[in-house]
């Protein structure tokens, strides 16, 4: 006798839950990526920009 | 005088033979060949080949209370030594930047477990219990000590099996992936040449296991043991201040703990063990298992490519599968075959390192909802 309520409670949960999770981690690679790029010093620019002499 | 040599004829194990030590035999001197001429993972199939070899030799009593392979085994598997520090070098010679650098190929990790759900329904149906399907599936995963991890939790007693069925199908990638990727794609998707991955900044690198270790363990806290010993490997090396630490566990620990493992679980297959219906069912759903990892890393690339501007080329979605590099490399041939100058090795890369991700916590919550963690 498969118990298959159970069964299928592991592949909804288990299935889903690689992919929240591993969407979650998608999600924060991308936050952290702009937080980092936002303290990023501006590098300086070779054309354009401010030049003095 | 007769007596006595009768009595010492029968203490070697020539009287002993039988057909299933032979056959055992046979099956190691497979991995030693399969090590040494093929080069399919030599590092593990020639401990592996040699310790079928030896723990199927009459009388000798290597695995029995007190033998030597079995309290390499005693603690370096039941007690769940080996498997973390095997991780803990995994995440050593892990760079993550391919996947920060492109994350989305982190879904297609996900999808690569497909296949670990399918034989988990197929072990089902042909009569297994569900924490030996569980261990039975996890195999899909192509990740060897998350198999030994989940199987010691939840079915000790297919350990030999479904170990040796996941080191032997990770062997294997570069025979079984490629017909199913030509079948799944045509040759223009094959020809799809994918940008340059952008450079990944230490800080970016180093902010990554902390975050992974943190987001994982909280959603999988039974994932934590293997995770967690992925995420300091990798920080170890991504830190750069402790080089020393890295080395070692990149070289000298990583290469004592693969001896012990291939050891280990080579010990796991005696005659009495492996020579029985439920091991081959083990060994065909496993082949079950990784071919739909394949295919659900496949097709999910191609799923993505509907609604990307910029396609991917699908075939680093069958990297999804852990088997770490081989898994890439594969996908590097078969790309290189329809258009020589597609690298496509680096992006397969990401996919790859969420393979094993993907793996562990799936892992994880069979572990948690099949009653082991």
């Amino acid at each position: 006798m498969i118990p298959w309520g159970q069964a299928v409670r592991i592949f909804v949960f288990g299935f889903s839950g690689v992919f929240i999770t591993l969407a979650i981690l998608v999600l924060t690679i991308l936050i952290l990526g702009k937080v980092i790029s936002l303290f990023k010093k501006p590098k300086p620019s070779v054309q354009g920009g401010d030049h003095h002499g | 005088m007769a007596e006595f040599l009768g009595t010492m004829l029968l203490k070697t194990g020539f009287m002993s033979l039988e057909l299933k030590h032979l056959i055992m035999w046979l099956i190691g001197f497979l991995f030693i060949f399969l090590a040494i001429k093929k080069n399919y993972e030599p590092l593990l199939l020639l401990p592996i080949g040699f310790a079928i070899f030896i723990v199927n030799l009459p009388l000798t009593g290597l695995m029995e209370e007190g033998g030597l392979l079995r309290i390499f085994y005693h603690f370096g598997l039941e007690w769940e030594i080996i498997p973390p520090l095997i991780f803990l070098g995994l995440g050593a010679m892990t760079d993550f930047g391919p996947l920060i650098a492109n994350p989305k190929t982190l879904l297609l990790g996900a999808a690569a477990q497909f296949g670990v759900y399918i034989a988990f329904f197929g072990a089902l149906l042909i009569g297994f219990k569900i924490p030996e399907a569980c261990s039975i599936g996890i195999i899909g995963g192509a990740d060897g000590p998350t198999t030994i991890y989940t199987t010691v939790h939840l079915a000790p007693h297919l350990l030999g099996a479904t170990a040796v069925a996941a080191y032997s199908y990770m062997s294997m990638v570069p025979i079984i992936q490629p017909p199913i990727m030509k079948l799944l794609t045509s040759k223009k998707e094959r020809k799809i040449t994918m940008r340059q991955l952008r450079p990944v900044s230490q800080l970016e690198k180093i902010l990554f296991p902390l975050a992974a270790t943190l987001i994982i363990c909280l959603i999988v806290p039974p994932a934590a043991p293997l995770m967690a010993m992925f995420m300091i490997g990798n920080l170890f090396r991504e830190s750069g201040v402790v080089k020393r630490l890295t080395g070692a566990a990149q070289n000298e620990l990583m290469n004592i703990v693969t001896i012990f493992l291939g050891v280990s679980v080579g010990a796991t297959m005696s005659a009495d063990s492996f020579l029985r219906p439920e091991a081959l069912l083990v060994f065909a759903l496993g082949l079950v298992a990784f071919s739909f990892s394949t295919v659900g890393g496949l097709l999910l690339a191609k799923l993505m490519n509907l609604f990307l501007k910029e396609k991917i080329n699908p075939l680093i979605g069958a990297a999804g599968v852990s088997a770490v590099p081989m898994a890439s490399r594969v996908a590097q041939k078969v790309g290189a075959e329809a258009d020589p100058k597609n690298f496509l090795l680096m992006h397969a890369m990401g996919p790859n390192i969420a393979g094993v991700i993907g793996t562990v916590v799936a892992a994880g919550f069979f572990l948690s909802m099949a009653g082991g963690g």
